[in-house]
């Protein structure tokens, strides 16, 4: 793609479109199946799940349906639910810790100034394994009331970097009275307002940069750029950003959060977009309908928040129960800033150190094949290829529950974990109606990635990059 | 929906044979590559029933098209720092794309959707994205996609 974005380049693109649809025929309409549902709150049955060659239409990501198949054989309900406290050893590796006996009660309220709880739970939306947090969102320097707002299933990812929160959440008055971001390295005027195209795995927002003061628990990052999702700063999406983003997020629908808190290693999001211009992703726009790819420094990109901290900024931990076989309606846990800063963020005496690129990269081994892997809590299930598990509607379902395991290589050093994990039969868990799940697996190709279910009955901590984080310089990810 | 619109609205206009999408030829073959497909390597491997075409775009994302032997693209997998343009990849099924993100709200994580004709799996986070979309009715007899990487 080219760097610079002018309407010549963007007439290209659009023309690339269009030698593709004139070329190729046909119009490449969705078929019978774009217009089944809306986004969260769907839990019928999507379609039959008919012929072989129509299966798997539905989704491993997606948030899960009713189970589609086999349409006569309604998992779930019958047999399992007063016997989900069964078994509480759903997982079998041997490095838990094991203090959350009462997971299924509320947590105590947090004493500690470094933490705020997280929920999974289906609040927003018929959604499964996403950890949310609540954030206050102030103008920045203010504290009144008037000008702050409290946003609760914020989508706690420590997979990508910065807070992006739907306009409609904070409210119109507030969102307005945020001060826009400006200050893009090639905008000669200097005072355009940034807006921002951020690419996810299955879509992409788009919306200004602004300030905002973010506190969550106790702690608070002063007057950091934020994503403002929604608004109509910006009404008009760049192509580019269509064409490699696919779907919009700027809805608490199609999100299903009310935005994303990400926490991942880096301080800002896109650190090599200071140096030369990335497109699709900051833009500087001198009008709202005039936006042109924009060079941002760092202390002007979207912020992690926790490296915007004053104290406790060199990381996370998040702590979540360990969960029984059939999973939980809901659950409570911790989100805990900083790494042995304070005597309730110490690294255990003998973690497991993995040292990860700036993006969280490192390899894991399965089945005698290494391939790229992350750990990340915005992804909703383990990911990895398995051509003998059984696949229904996109989700691993064997019949009976598979106990596997897999080797994490730190990238550097010697240091391999093995860890074992369960997969059980996706569409049944489905029918408990459950937000939480140890052991849903989906297929992936080239990648394997510890989603949540890997979170659960651990105390994951994240550090960030280039800081010292306990007896270890990020960044790392440990356990 | 509206620049999809404007491209389909161009398409018209414009008498052009088609670029590397799933569906045609491949980028490797006698076409020239698009901006957002420029070869920095360019490798054709082939097997029995089809052959692999792998590029590298200028932001550094792996594109492999895996076409038959009458060179048709059947399906096509990247992986790399960002996601590429999927419009340019993905062609006359760039609209199936969007519908299965637009489905269900799946917050930050994959999607492994089907959508009309068009099976879509999205992968990874910022800075490490994969991904892989083929067509089933395109894909030869002996191919097995889970394969395909």
């Amino acid at each position: 793609m080219k760097r610079l974005l002018s309407d010549r380049s963007l007439l290209a693109v659009l023309i690339a479109a269009s030698v593709a649809l004139t070329a190729c025929g046909g119009g490449g309409g969705g078929g019978g199946e774009t217009s089944d549902s809306p986004p969260v709150n769907h839990v019928a049955p999507a379609r039959p799940a008919s012929a072989p060659s129509a299966a798997s239409p539905d989704t491993a990501a997606d948030a899960p349906r009713t189970p589609s198949v086999p349409s006569g054989n309604e998992p779930g309900s019958g047999t399992g639910i007063s016997g989900n406290d069964q078994n509480p050893a759903g997982k079998n590796d041997g490095d838990k810790h094991d203090g959350n006996k009462t997971d299924d009660k509320p947590p105590p309220t947090p004493v500690a100034v470094n933490s705020v709880p997280i929920v999974i739970d289906n609040g927003v939306g018929r959604v499964v394994n996403m950890p949310y947090i609540s954030v206050t969102f102030c103008v920045p320097g203010t504290q009144a009331e008037s000008q702050c707002a409290t946003v609760d299933h914020m989508l706690l990812d420590t997979g990508s970097v910065g807070v992006r929160v739907m306009s409609t959440a904070l409210g119109v008055a507030l969102a307005s009275n945020l001060p826009a971001q400006t200050g893009a390295t090639n905008d000669s005027a200097g005072n355009a307002p940034l807006a921002e195209c951020a690419t996810f795995a299955s879509g992409y927002t788009w919306g200004a940069i602004r300030r905002a003061d973010i506190s969550m628990g106790g702690e608070t990052a002063n007057a950091i750029p934020i994503q403002l999702l929604g608004d109509n700063a910006n009404p008009t999406t760049p192509s580019e950003c269509v064409a490699r983003g696919g779907a919009a997020m700027n809805t608490v629908e199609a999100l299903g959060a009310n935005g994303i808190v990400g926490i991942g290693h880096l301080a800002s999001d896109y650190p090599d977009a200071a140096d030369r211009v990335l497109s699709p992703l900051y833009y500087y726009c001198p009008t709202s309908s005039s936006c042109t790819p924009a060079r941002v420094p760092h202390d002007k990109q979207t912020a992690n928040p926790i490296a915007a901290f004053a104290t406790d900024n060199n990381g996370t931990i998040v702590r979540l129960p360990t969960l029984p076989p059939l999973g939980r309606a809901s659950v409570t846990g911790e989100l805990i800033f900083g790494i042995g800063t304070r005597a309730n963020n110490a690294l255990p005496s003998w973690p497991t150190f993995l040292a990860v690129s700036d993006r969280g990269a490192f390899t894991s081994s399965y089945k005698d094949r290494s391939m790229t892997s992350i750990i990340d809590s915005g992804s909703n299930a383990l990911f990895f290829p398995d051509a003998t598990l059984p696949v229904l509607a996109g989700w691993y379902a064997p019949a009976v529950a598979q106990n596997l395991g897999a080797t994490m290589m730190s990238n550097t050093g010697n240091v391999q974990s093995t860890i074992a994990f369960s997969i059980a039969n996706a569409q049944n868990l489905f029918g408990l109606g459950y937000a939480a799940h140890d052991n849903l697996g989906a297929p992936a190709s080239g990648m394997f990635i510890w989603g949540l279910p890997f979170f659960y009955g651990r105390d994951v901590y994240t550090a960030l990059s280039g800081v010292q984080a306990g007896t270890q310089m990020g960044p790392y990810v440990a356990f | 929906m509206k620049s999809i619109r404007i491209a389909a609205a161009l398409a018209l206009l414009s008498p052009v044979v088609c670029h590397a999408t799933l569906g045609a030829a491949p980028s490797a073959g006698t076409h020239t590559p698009q901006p957002a497909l420029r070869a920095a390597a360019s490798v054709a491997t082939s097997s029995p029933s089809y052959t692999v075409h792998e590029s590298t775009t200028t932001d550094g994302v792996t594109i492999r098209e895996y076409a038959t032997p009458s060179n048709v693209v059947f399906a096509v997998t990247w992986q790399g720092p960002t996601r590429p343009d999927m419009r340019a990849l993905l062609g006359r099924y760039f609209p199936n794309f969007v519908a299965a993100g637009q489905r269900v709200a799946r917050g930050t994580g994959p999607m492994i959707a089907r959508d009309g004709e068009l099976q879509i799996e999205s992968f990874g986070h910022p800075g490490v994205f994969a991904g892989r979309a083929y067509v089933p009715r395109l894909v030869p007899v002996d191919v097995k996609v889970e394969a395909l990487q």
